[in-house]
């Protein structure tokens, strides 16, 4: 038993540092501005799946494929894409929910001896929501998503694929976004 | 003299059966007290919900991220792994302390107990294996090993038989908790996560994230008898006590779905808090529990209307992984 108990222990002890194969965890980002504006015409902007790049400064174009997938090109160095599948949009509830199903490979390096990509933006299984609601006199837009950092292996992950990384990237598209919507709503 | 004594005597004893049958007859006329106990993640702690009054009474330092959570059905004791602190606490219901830490290491989530609470498993994220916990001693008393990520574990005590859902190999294990053996792997939906049991103990559910489905195990078979579609990112479920209904947390819909157990229809679909994911449901099967993630909030369901009737704000990153309501 002594014996048993003591494999056991020095067990505890060793497996932790091997590291072993497992899912990244799900991150999330939440991001609200108010806008002095009724919730009616900011939905009319913000449900309009073909016009992000209207008011979306990162966006250039937003190239409707059909009326549920679009893919947009972003206003950067090799004119990365982002491809997109409406899930559903809600006038009901002034909601519009979407998701990523493609990007573009910007660079590829290999890490850990294997070929590592980096897409548009450092995440997979990536959903968002962005959301319209009154508030006060105008209304408040709250833009969220649900997604997990690109790179799938355990760390150390490569540069710019951290968890936090992703979600560093996420809060900086809905910052630049949402706070564009507000001047351009506001004008 | 010695009839007087006798006579005394025998008043003392009659006051004695009065007294003992007072306390019986209180202990039974009160409202057996039951407990929901919320796990919040992101504030090391767990808010305690009295199921009767429906309000906090209670806020309990626990370990590092705690996350899952198991209550014995007889006892006092609620168990809790804290997925950082690679250990499981273990909490007294009846004066809400933290009687003992139990180290674990690697990353435990999923927990589960008999209904007596005399053995805890616990289910290592990381290292692909159930911890055996022996409570009489507080020591680890064997380790299982298990698929891929294993996450959602449940005990039948009358089957003497543990389930675990193994996420990364898309699969549910049926082990013996007598020989420690695995019986049975089954082939579920895609990132297989919590598990219902239904109170008779023969049908499993074992609820499928990426596939937005739940399987339908018949467990006597050791076999997938059906797949309902439910809403997006499905959780975790419940079965009523009178096993005629499942209730399923869709984390992206923020919704709960309500199955009829015989025919496999959505009979109804409930509008709760952002990312719901722990559920459970009173034993006198009137009110579903609900902990919404990202709110820090449960929503409190009533079976009659389904719907919710009161929430109430728990902490940061309120998650409940788990059976969690006492009693």
């Amino acid at each position: 038993m002594k014996k048993m108990l003591h494999i056991l222990a020095t067990t505890l002890l060793v497996v932790p540092m091997l590291a072993s194969a497992h899912g990244p965890t799900r991150q999330a980002v939440q991001e609200k501005i108010t806008i002095n504006a009724s919730p009616d015409k900011v939905w009319a902007m913000v449900k309009d799946f073909g016009g992000l790049h209207n008011w979306h400064p990162a966006v250039a174009s937003t190239d409707l494929k059909d009326e549920k997938t679009r893919v947009l090109t972003l206003a950067a160095d090799g004119n990365p894409t982002i491809t997109e599948e409406l899930i559903k949009s809600d006038d009901d509830k002034m909601m519009v929910n979407y998701k990523i199903t493609d990007m573009s490979v910007v660079k590829t390096i290999t890490f850990n001896s294997k070929d590592t990509p980096y897409y548009t933006l450092p995440v997979s299984t990536y959903k968002a929501w962005l959301t319209v609601k009154a508030a006060g006199t105008g209304s408040e837009v709250i833009w969220k998503a649900k997604f997990y950092r690109s790179f799938m292996d355990n760390p150390p992950t490569p540069e710019g694929q951290s968890d936090e990384d992703a979600v560093n990237a996420i809060t900086g598209v809905f910052t630049s976004g949402l706070q564009n919507l507000k001047t351009i709503m506001e004008k | 003299m010695a009839v007087v004594i006798k006579r005394s005597k025998a008043v003392l004893f009659k006051i004695a059966f009065f007294i003992v049958s007072l306390t019986l007859l209180s202990a039974c006329s009160d409202t057996p007290h039951s407990y929901a106990i919320i796990t919040n993640q992101l504030s090391n702690n767990v808010t305690v919900i009295d199921t009767v009054s429906q309000n906090v009474v209670k806020t309990v330092d626990a370990g590092n991220r705690p996350a899952g959570i198991a209550v014995a059905k007889n006892g006092d004791l609620g168990f809790i792994s804290n997925s950082e602190g690679q250990d499981m606490s273990i909490l007294n219901t009846k004066n809400w302390q933290i009687t003992a830490q139990i180290k674990l290491g690697g990353g435990p989530v999923g927990i589960a107990t008999n209904s007596t609470g005399s053995l805890v498993y616990v289910a290592d994220w990381f290292q692909h294996k159930i911890s055996v916990i022996n409570t009489k001693n507080n020591s680890v008393e064997t380790t299982i090993a298990v698929g891929k990520s294993p996450a959602g574990l449940i005990v039948n005590d009358q089957k003497h038989q543990i389930y675990v859902a193994n996420r990364d190999d898309n699969t549910v294990m049926i082990v013996d908790t007598n020989t420690h053996d695995v019986l049975h792997t089954l082939h579920v939906g895609t990132a297989p996560f919590g598990l219902a049991l239904s109170p008779d103990g023969n049908t499993l559910y074992s609820v499928n994230v990426r596939s937005s489905t739940v399987s339908v195990i018949d467990i006597a078979q050791a076999k997938v008898t059906n797949t309902i579609d439910v809403g997006a990112w499905p959780y975790c479920a419940v079965v009523s006590p009178d096993g005629k209904s499942l209730y399923v947390t869709n984390q992206d819909d923020n919704t709960i779905s309500v199955v009829n157990t015989s025919n496999h229809a959505i009979t109804a679909t409930i509008d709760v808090g952002d990312s719901p994911e722990g559920i459970d449901i009173t034993a006198d099967g009137q009110f579903v529990y609900v902990v919404n993630w990202s709110d820090g909030s449960v929503s409190i369901i009533d079976t009659k209307t389904n719907l919710v009737v009161k929430t109430i704000k728990a902490g940061k990153g309120s998650r409940s992984f788990g059976r969690f309501i006492s009693g």
